[in-house]
């Protein structure tokens, strides 16, 4: 699986796009397909697997078949997976076991979302589904899933309003030279802090906002066809935990991207001290700072001192989230992961323009799906 | 013993939920985790690690488990501030829910020999009182009133905002000043009475708002332009309080009086009087007694009606 590459990209813009569906699909295939460095036929993509959350959201079933008409290839199969928020990872995943078994040489994988359709009411009551049937039927909502975790995670370790809110602050920085990303303004600590309440202790800048976007990658069994630049998958691991927070022993730990963490550093034979820089869901911000612990960047306890010294910051140690993660960038669930990927594809081939991170050998992508029942962390390498 | 595990208080909530909750991870006796919801006015006190019992409830919406801290019985009585409430209506308000048990706050913009005899009347009742001096129509008096109200009662769960005047004139004769007096106590004084009391009937899991309106906010009586508008306005204020607070479980309805036993009618010429009197279809004008009864059903007894105009007035406007 060594060889398995990423070998062209397409991104859209994240915001509140004009586009539906049909169009974010166009879009983006079109430009994976432009963007291919020595070219490539339609003919050549076996296997297309579409990554998008929920239906309600698009208005359109059978995404697959609609991604083969953009591709021009009807002779290729296309299926389209969901793993709320990690359906983007979900998709990756798969086409690089398709890969690795080769059934096809290569795999066409486009996330894409129009949440912009509904009302915040109706995404928060159609998000809600990521969560256990127990928590649907009492009216935990994400943000409320995730705000019961930050709750008992401040009552654990101490940390504060204040920490959450710099990781929104530093997100939003971040996004700034991000030209895809859908916020383009600067926030401060008092912004976060005087936001409108969403689920206490989650505030509206606490929250990734509702987005419309798509982003696809071409994957390769062989990449050098295709480009002298791939970039490697090194590692991936895809591991799960209950759907319901109330379900588990530590809810200040999301042990799914812990595990899919471990698998993904063993494939790659490396480890959280030789990641270079990270892309991490920070759905809810608060959970940024749990993930840093679960990915081994810190110890139990101790994610808050990354955000407290800067580390983590663009000009830290480890960069995380520069492409302005879910908070700043944008969050059109299908394409997220599938966008964290596009993000690292430019960073480790050095066309990431403003935001160009340097020295950079092996980065790091932690998607999870609701509140961490489906968590893929994966790890790429020039 | 059952145990708080983690909470959040829920603000956007997805349909079919209307109102703001809470819900939370409690563990039971047998350490089982479980997700539960909290009634609101326990908000202040929740923490993580809290103890106290599980109780199923079935509600519209389904079956849902709520988690019941352990705390003290609290000792604090209902509480009733009644707005311009030393003589007239207002003051058979503050009698008959003292009657119902509530601790009563009065206000007005003075306190008159008669308003020395209800307090001394509520004492008798073995209810508390407090009177407060305050004009409605400043919202700096109003939010002292308040203020003063809650650190002697920590909580005002009914509202009545009786406090009214009039100025008649025909339009013609009447200045911007009578217009506006009558708007800024009338209709504003409402409103920030409303806004001020709001904040703790959400703390304390919900209220009363009853707003005296009037007949003359429907029938368009001549020489009452200022008293009508007023009246009429606080209809449409009721309306949106009704909606805006009904998630809090604050009810808010008006009454529209129409011949009462005031010192507004007693001081109408007797011919007038006899005249307005035959057209009551009940022949009599109604005692402030019967209104204020009105009254305390809303606040005391009454929990499926909101954002209703309720015509008290011998079916003299139908």
């Amino acid at each position: 699986m060594d060889d398995i590459g990423i070998v062209s990209y397409g991104h859209t813009k994240y915001g509140i796009l004009s586009e539906n569906t049909a169009d974010l699909l166009n879009n983006v295939i079109s430009d994976c397909l432009k963007n291919v460095d020595k070219g490539i036929s339609p003919k050549n993509i076996g296997m297309v697997i579409v990554s998008c959350a929920d239906n309600q959201f698009s208005n359109q079933a059978q995404t697959g078949a609609l991604a083969l008409r953009y591709l021009e290839n009807y002779d290729a199969e296309a299926f389209r997976v969901e793993a709320a928020c990690a359906s983007g990872s979900m998709a990756t995943y798969l086409a690089r076991k398709m890969l690795a078994a080769e059934y096809v040489d290569n795999v066409l994988v486009v996330g894409f979302e129009k949440m912009s359709r509904l009302s915040t009411e109706t995404a928060t009551s159609v998000l809600i589904r990521g969560g256990s049937p127990e928590e649907n039927q009492m009216g935990i909502t994400q943000p409320a899933a995730y705000a019961m975790m930050a709750q008992m995670y401040m009552n654990k370790f101490g940390a504060t309003e204040e920490d959450f809110a710099a990781v929104s602050v530093k997100n939003h920085v971040n996004a700034l030279r991000n030209p895809w990303a859908q916020f383009h303004r600067k926030i401060g600590i008092e912004d976060v802090k005087n936001s409108r309440l969403i689920a206490s202790p989650i505030r509206l800048l606490h929250c990734s906002p509702i987005s419309d976007g798509a982003a696809a990658i071409l994957l390769s069994r062989k990449p050098k066809q295709f480009t002298d630049t791939p970039v490697y998958i090194k590692g991936m691991g895809l591991a799960h935990d209950t759907l319901g927070v109330f379900e588990r022993d530590d809810p200040t730990s999301v042990v799914s991207s812990r595990k899919a963490a471990s698998k993904a550093y063993k494939e790659a034979d490396t480890n959280p001290k030789d990641i270079d820089a990270a892309e991490i869901h920070d759905a809810f911000t608060p959970i940024e700072l749990m993930i840093y612990e679960d990915l081994g960047f810190a110890e139990k306890g101790k994610g808050i001192n990354l955000i407290r010294e800067g580390k983590v910051n663009f000009d830290g140690d480890l960069p995380i989230n520069v492409s302005g993660g879910l908070k700043g960038k944008g969050h059109p669930i299908g394409a997220t992961g599938i966008g964290m990927m596009v993000e690292m594809y430019l960073q480790l081939r050095g066309e990431a323009d403003e935001r160009q991170l340097s020295n950079l050998n092996s980065v790091l992508l932690e998607n999870h799906g609701g509140t961490g029942a489906t968590s893929i962390v994966t790890i790429l390498e020039r | 013993m059952a145990k708080l595990i983690s909470f959040s208080l829920v603000a956007i909530v997805p349909p079919p939920f209307k109102a703001e909750y809470i819900v939370g991870i409690a563990e039971d006796d047998h350490g089982k985790r479980i997700p539960i919801r909290i009634d609101r006015e326990h908000l202040d006190i929740l923490k993580i690690g809290l103890t106290g019992t599980l109780e199923k409830k079935q509600t519209d919406l389904g079956e849902f488990t709520y988690f019941l801290p352990k705390i003290e019985k609290s000792s604090e009585n209902k509480v009733a501030l009644i707005t311009g409430s030393t003589r007239g209506i207002g003051k058979a308000i503050a009698i008959e829910l003292a009657k119902k048990g509530y601790d009563i706050a009065l206000n007005d913009l003075e306190l008159p020999d008669e308003g020395k005899e209800i307090i001394k009347t509520i004492d008798e009742m073995g209810r508390a009182s407090i009177f407060v001096k305050a004009n409605v129509a400043d919202y700096n008096e109003v939010e002292k009133m308040i203020n003063e109200i809650l650190t002697k009662f920590k909580r005002i769960d009914v509202l009545v905002n009786n406090a009214g005047i009039n100025i008649d004139k025909l339009v013609i004769n009447m200045s911007p000043q009578d217009w506006q007096r009558v708007i800024d106590v009338n209709l504003t004084g409402v409103f920030n009475c409303t806004k001020a009391v709001i904040p703790n009937m959400i703390k304390i899991g919900g209220g009363k708002i009853i707003n005296m309106s009037s007949q003359g906010a429907l029938n368009g009586p001549v020489g009452q332009a200022n008293y009508a508008a007023s009246k009429g306005g606080i209809v449409s204020f009721t309306k949106v309080i009704a909606r805006e607070y009904a998630q809090y479980k604050i009810l808010c309805n008006a009454i529209a009086p129409g011949c009462i036993e005031t010192r507004m009618t007693d001081s109408m010429p007797p011919g007038m009087l006899r005249e307005r009197v035959s057209e009551i279809p009940l022949g009599r004008r109604g005692k402030p007694k019967e209104v204020a009864e009105l009254v305390t059903f809303l606040a005391d007894q009454s929990d499926y009606i909101t954002g209703q105009l309720i015509l008290i007035n011998a079916g003299e406007y139908i």
